[in-house]
């Protein structure tokens, strides 16, 4: 295999979250790329069209005619021992949703990238988190990243998670399209010998592969008990791949020098009377609108979820004990819940708490709409003015009202 | 939900060419069943077929295997000599042989095949009356038979006219008589004007006719024998055979529940009264081609039988198409073949042909072929037997098939089974 | 339950049925003269205006060999059914027995003769001036087909199926060095498994009707990387591949995927219950388009899936059918000589229970649809068309659409309608081969 050469440790290049991706899938070294052209993370996959054109990158590359079968031959380069790359957005992860249940069902650890976009209809090609909240329950790990850097660590981590002979799951690795897939930040790009170490555990030769010499059944036809033993082991996996997320988070540190706080981002928390909860790059802005009332007194804290699948649930618990309220900042929507997908999620980890507490929906940043610092300054005002038991809608659109 | 089938255990009784058939049938749908194959006789399976050839000196005694030895060592099948069936107990679904001993099985073959009918004489001294139907009555025989000997024989059927035929073929100045109480020659075979050709054809080697009467008495004369005929006449004999007939080889069967009537009845998948007890060949009664119910003890009647027996026993439903009258005889170098309906009835039409001794005679009911025969002309009886089960009608090319029956014959049977198929 | 193997002729003579000259007796005075009697018959009957041939076609279980009294016929495992002239009495219960022809009874030596194919160089075939005999090479099928079936019996399949049938037949061809690929549909029972057991010994990959395609590309590029030649076989049904496979379908072979997928077509979702599909012969019932008084079976003709792929520009693309298994074997060999492109085969598959036809009447549905032109058997070689078997003079369309309940309530003029567009669909592919013989 013949990655171009990388410079030394610390080599720090201004790139938006696209290359930021193209470049950590790069230094995975995967078996197999499969694309399908969808803004906006087409530019990540035309940066590793690039590098294998220049001869960095040393994969198998498929231009499929739809995600559907860009997933499906990613799937299959894995069953047969590979390791495989793809990413899609908004509708195309919607038409792959048959071969993205088939992935997980079938345990294959395939990892994919989701530059996040709202959906249609009405038709839109703007940033949004519905693409992903829309397969939540797809049974993948679904990672969230704040950042460029993260985007590039956190494949990294995707391929540990992954090819865990205990978690052996498909991992979607999910950044805010445009806000994150177009934005350029320094990002520090690791060495190759750097990363090779830290995917060491994990390879071909840990999970069952297809091979003429040891013939397996792929996609057997399951019923009643034994069915009922696959999603057993299935759920067991995801529970797994929750706690090792927050051991890899030490490791990584220790190969890297970063760390992340494992599942969920810990902001400003210790001495807060009210909790947001968010995820993905908005999380930027509401560190911001945190820091700025700070100097005004208020004690707010942000908990990030960096896993939304599996979902926290008990760490989340443990930041959220205690506080007066806890606003949730959603940028999709649940139909029929009348709120955000996270604040489902908020709303019944706190049925784990012995003492109620005020809860707020926050729902913005649709379609791109910008989030802006001063909206998010309402919103923990608001936070705190509902645990102070001031009465008002438990879903607030942002900029809507 | 299909059942996985178990190995199962055919037994078969007798090992002639039903049997055989029904090995044959069964190894090729269930090899993994095991069969049991019983011979009352202490020799290699044969057929009774044989007997005149062997006599005849046409053929020995090495060359009359049914089947090679390596036959029986394939498959799980078993042959086994000398076992003699003396009981059957289908509740308990065994048979008893000789010994004593039971054998169980899953499913049974009656294919004992026939014996000589005894004829009804006199017979104060206790004279030796020989039979033709098992190696051993040849070889008692030919034990018999010295220079110059004397053979009577009982009966113009089929048996004794090839077993005259063989004493002829033997020479060595054996002097034959045949003893018939027809009028003619081959009864059943023959139509009476076919059946003179015969006879004189016997007369001319030297063989005496005594037609229109039978033996009523045997008794010991001087050095030899005598037979007291129904005209009054006596005839002087050495060795006397009986070949007044044969019979189903039914005796050992009496008090098990099994239905027999001319022969063991069965239907047309070869099933008895008796359930997954079976029959097939000589010892059968089952339908002939036109549906009524007779014993056929005819060779390709006896495997087509064997072969339908033992697929049903196989489990494998199939129907025996029924038995069509065939047979084929050579006297002298002088062949003649029948296939179908020998005896014309009113309705019918008979087209004939004649060319020297060259002869061929066919039955038409309306346009359909019931019945041929043929004199000292090639034809092909497969062909025309297919033409009369399949009631094809050939009576728009009776010329063609008088005059080329081999071809005619092959070609309207070759379209009509490119229809069937 | 495994049935034994007949003996396999390894060659044998084919007789083009009435195709022989006036006149001509070559084949039988040449067999006179190399074996002392005719055992071939030439059937020279001017009467009749017919003029053919006929001899022993050796049967499996040949009913000359159960009637003869003294062993002296005996089916050889080579296959020839000889007759030893040593052995023969000349009883003539072989000539009883044979209602093929086949056993010529000797008058003047009062013996019975036979073919023994001259022991596999026959004298007849070598006289015959107009190529009326040949003598057809039978045991490439055994040489061809001679890997062990690799999937288990008692899979849950209508008895009768001809996609069963051509499936296992398919992987003895292929042997073991291969992945199979199956998707929901009838067939995929041989390759799904049932809970922890198996159905099959190769490596098996049941996919989605949507990426069967799709999920090869990533394993056969894969194999491929690790050094293995392995062949990537699908075999999915007419729905996965017509209808909602398609693109994933189209999208490998346009990038030339080094796999072989083989269509098993039964002309409708068989597995479902019955539904059309874009396959679906027209004016055909369904449960989706029934009979009534408004509406009478499919209104629309078949798509033609094969003639779609060849146009992709694939390397190979077939189509076959196990009533013409020569034809069949010879186009896997073909599709799997392909190493580095994409080969198709679509096979026409009979199911004779969506088709309202008896249990047993598959293959012959499927011989009478060759013979009929409602399916043209040809190739594309590397985009070079070839008719591969050759349909001169049609039978009429009755002798097709009379075998099946589906076609059960079309009127005289929409059966002509039928035929004559099986007629146009032979002739489209004829031009095709004029066009493009030589590309």
């Amino acid at each position: 295999m013949t990655t171009g050469a990388l410079r030394p440790a610390a080599d720090v290049r201004v790139m938006d979250g696209n290359k930021a991706a193209a470049w950590a899938v790069l230094l995975c070294r995967p078996d197999l790329l499969a694309s399908y052209p969808i803004s906006p993370q087409t530019p990540l996959l035309e940066q590793l069209y690039k590098f294998r054109a220049e001869g960095r990158l040393d994969a198998e590359t498929v231009e499929v005619e739809g995600e559907n079968s860009a997933l499906s031959a990613a799937v299959g380069a894995v069953t047969a021992g590979g390791r495989a790359f793809t990413a899609t957005s908004s509708m195309g992860l919607m038409f792959m949703y048959d071969a993205y249940l088939y992935a997980s069902g079938q345990r294959v650890p395939v990892v994919m990238s989701v530059a996040t976009r709202e959906q249609c209809a009405p038709h839109t090609v703007s940033s949004g988190q519905q693409d992903i909240m829309m397969v939540k329950e797809g049974g993948w790990v679904q990672l969230v990243a704040e950042s460029c850097q993260e985007i590039l660590d956190s494949i990294l981590v995707a391929y540990r998670l992954a090819e865990d002979p205990n978690v052996q799951l498909p991992v979607n690795v999910c950044y805010d399209g445009y806000y994150l897939s177009h934005l350029s930040e320094p990002v520090g790009v690791p060495t190759q010998e750097a990363v090779d170490r830290f995917l060491a555990a994990v390879g071909v030769g840990k999970r069952p592969v297809l091979s003429t010499e040891a013939p397996l059944s792929f996609g057997a036809f399951v019923l009643g008990e034994l069915y009922a033993e696959y999603r057993y082991k299935h759920c067991q996996a995801m529970q797994r791949a929750l706690d090792l997320a927050e051991s890899l988070d030490g490791e990584f540190q220790a190969a890297f020098g970063r760390a992340w706080g494992g599942s969920i981002e810990a902001y400003r928390t210790e001495d807060a009377e009210v909790l947001l909860v968010g995820t993905g790059s908005a999380c930027g802005t509401l560190k911001v609108a945190i820091d700025h009332l700070r100097q005004e007194g208020v004690r707010a804290g942000l908990a990030r979820i960096r896993m939304f699948r599996p979902f926290p649930r008990r760490r989340l618990a443990e930041l959220m004990r205690g506080r007066r309220a806890v606003g949730v900042l959603d940028r999709s929507v649940c139909f029929g819940w009348n709120s955000g997908h996270l604040y489902v999620d908020v709303r019944a980890t706190a049925a784990d708490l012995e003492a109620r507490m005020p809860l707020v929906n926050f729902i913005g940043g649709l379609a791109g709409a910008d989030i802006r610092r001063e909206m998010l300054e309402d919103a923990v005002r608001t936070t705190v003015a509902r645990g102070r038991g001031e009465p008002g809608p438990e879903v607030v659109w942002l900029g809507l009202e | 939900m299909s059942a996985v089938a178990r190995a199962r255990h055919h037994v078969i009784v007798g090992a002639g060419t039903a049997g055989l058939s029904a090995v044959e049938a069964i190894r090729r749908a269930c090899p993994d069943d095991a069969v049991t194959l019983l011979s009352a006789e202490p020799d290699p399976p044969y057929s009774p077929t044989v007997l005149p050839h062997l006599l005849a000196g046409r053929i020995d005694e090495t060359r009359i295997a049914l089947r090679p030895e390596a036959f029986f060592a394939r498959g799980r099948c078993r042959l086994r000599l000398g076992a003699a069936v003396t009981a059957l107990d289908a509740e308990r679904r065994q048979v008893r042989l000789g010994d004593g001993a039971a054998l169980g099985y899953d499913t049974l073959l009656l294919a004992s095949g026939s014996e000589s009918l005894r004829p009804a004489l006199e017979n104060p001294d206790g004279v030796e009356l020989l039979a033709f139907t098992r190696l051993g009555d040849l070889r008692a025989l030919r034990a018999r038979l010295h220079d110059g000997a004397r053979v009577a024989v009982l009966g113009a059927g089929l048996i004794g006219m090839e077993l005259a035929e063989a004493l002829v073929h033997r020479g060595r100045g054996i002097h034959v008589a045949v003893i018939e109480q027809e009028r003619q020659v081959l009864p059943r075979s023959f139509d009476a004007e076919l059946a003179g050709e015969i006879a004189a054809l016997f007369e001319s080697r030297g063989v005496a006719l005594r037609l229109g009467r039978r033996a009523t008495a045997l008794e010991r004369a001087g050095r030899g024998v005598a037979l007291t005929l129904s005209d009054g006449r006596r005839e002087p004999a050495d060795v006397v055979v009986a070949c007044v007939g044969v019979g189903p080889r039914a005796g050992f069967l009496a008090g098990s529940g099994l239905a027999v009537g001319r022969g063991v009845l069965v239907d047309r998948r070869m099933v008895t009264n008796l359930p997954d007890v079976y029959a097939a060949g000589d010892v059968a009664e089952g339908p002939s081609a036109d549906g009524t119910p007779g014993v056929h003890p005819v060779l390709p009647t006896a495997a087509g039988q064997g072969r339908v027996a033992g697929l049903n026993m196989a489990g494998r439903p199939v129907e025996h198409e029924g038995w069509l009258p065939a047979n084929a005889f050579n006297f002298f170098g002088r062949v003649a073949v029948t296939v179908g309906a020998t005896e014309i009835r009113p309705e019918w039409a008979s087209l004939a042909r004649t060319r020297g001794r060259a002869r061929g005679r066919l039955l038409f009911a309306g346009a359909r072929l019931v019945g041929a025969s043929f004199v000292e002309v090639p034809v092909d009886p497969g062909a025309l037997g297919w033409l009369i089960r399949q009631g094809v009608p050939a009576r728009e090319h009776a010329e063609l098939l008088l005059a080329r029956p081999v071809e005619g014959a092959r070609w309207l049977a070759a379209l009509s089974q490119r229809e069937v198929a | 339950m495994a049935t034994a193997a007949l003996p396999v002729l390894r060659d044998t003579l084919a007789i083009d049925f009435g195709a022989c000259p006036p006149g001509c007796r070559a084949c039988a005075e040449a067999c006179a003269r190399a074996r002392t009697v005719g055992r071939i018959t030439a059937l020279d009957l001017p009467e009749v205006a017919f003029h053919g041939a006929v001899t022993c076609g050796q049967c499996g279980e040949p009913a000359c060999r159960d009637a003869c009294p003294t062993g002296a016929i005996v089916k050889e495992d080579a296959g020839v059914v000889r007759l030893s002239e040593t052995r023969c009495v000349g009883c003539g219960a072989c000539a009883i027995a044979c209602v093929w022809g086949g056993i010529t009874y000797d008058l003047g030596r009062g013996r019975a003769a036979k073919c023994d194919t001259c022991d596999g160089r026959p004298a007849c075939v070598e006289a015959c001036p107009t190529g009326t005999l040949s003598w057809v090479e039978t045991s490439s099928l055994a040489r061809r087909f001679r890997h062990p079936d690799p999937f288990t019996p008692g899979v849950g399949l209508c008895p009768g199926c001809a996609a069963e049938l051509a499936f296992r037949l398919t992987f003895r061809l292929i042997g073991e060095d291969v992945v199979v690929f199956g998707a929901p549909g009838c067939a995929v029972m041989l390759v799904t498994g049932l809970n922890a057991s198996a159905t099959t010994r190769l490596p098996a990959v049941t996919g989605l009707m949507t990426n069967v395609p799709s999920l090869m590309t990533g394993v056969v590029r894969q194999l491929r990387r690790q050094g293995r030649r392995t062949r990537c076989v699908a075999f999915v049904g007419d729905g996965t591949t017509a209808d909602v496979g398609f693109q994933a379908l189209s999208g490998a072979a346009e990038r030339g995927e080094p796999v072989l997928y083989i269509c098993y077509d039964n002309e409708g979702y068989m597995n479902t219950g019955v539904q059309r599909s874009s396959t679906t012969q027209q004016g055909a019932r369904t449960m989706t388009t029934p009979v009534g008084s408004e509406r009478s079976g499919k209104a629309q003709a078949a798509k033609d899936v094969p003639l779609l792929m060849a146009f992709h520009g694939v390397a190979y693309v077939a189509t076959a059918n196990v009533a013409f298994l020569e034809d069949f074997a010879a186009k896997l060999e073909r599709a799997l000589a392909v190493e580095d492109g994409f080969a198709y085969l679509h096979l026409y598959s009979p199911c004779h229970v969506g088709w309202g036809a008896p249990m047993d009447s598959a293959l012959e549905i499927a011989r009478r649809a060759v013979e009929t032109r409602v399916y043209p058997l040809w190739e594309a070689d590397h985009g070079r068309f070839r008719i591969t078997h050759p349909v001169a003079r049609p039978r009429p369309i009755d002798d097709f659409v009379e075998l099946m309940g589906r076609f059960r309530h079309l009127g005289p003029a929409e059966r002509a309608a039928l035929g004559r567009a099986a007629d146009e669909r032979y002739r489209r592919i004829e031009a095709l081969c004029a066009a493009f013989a030589d590309v």
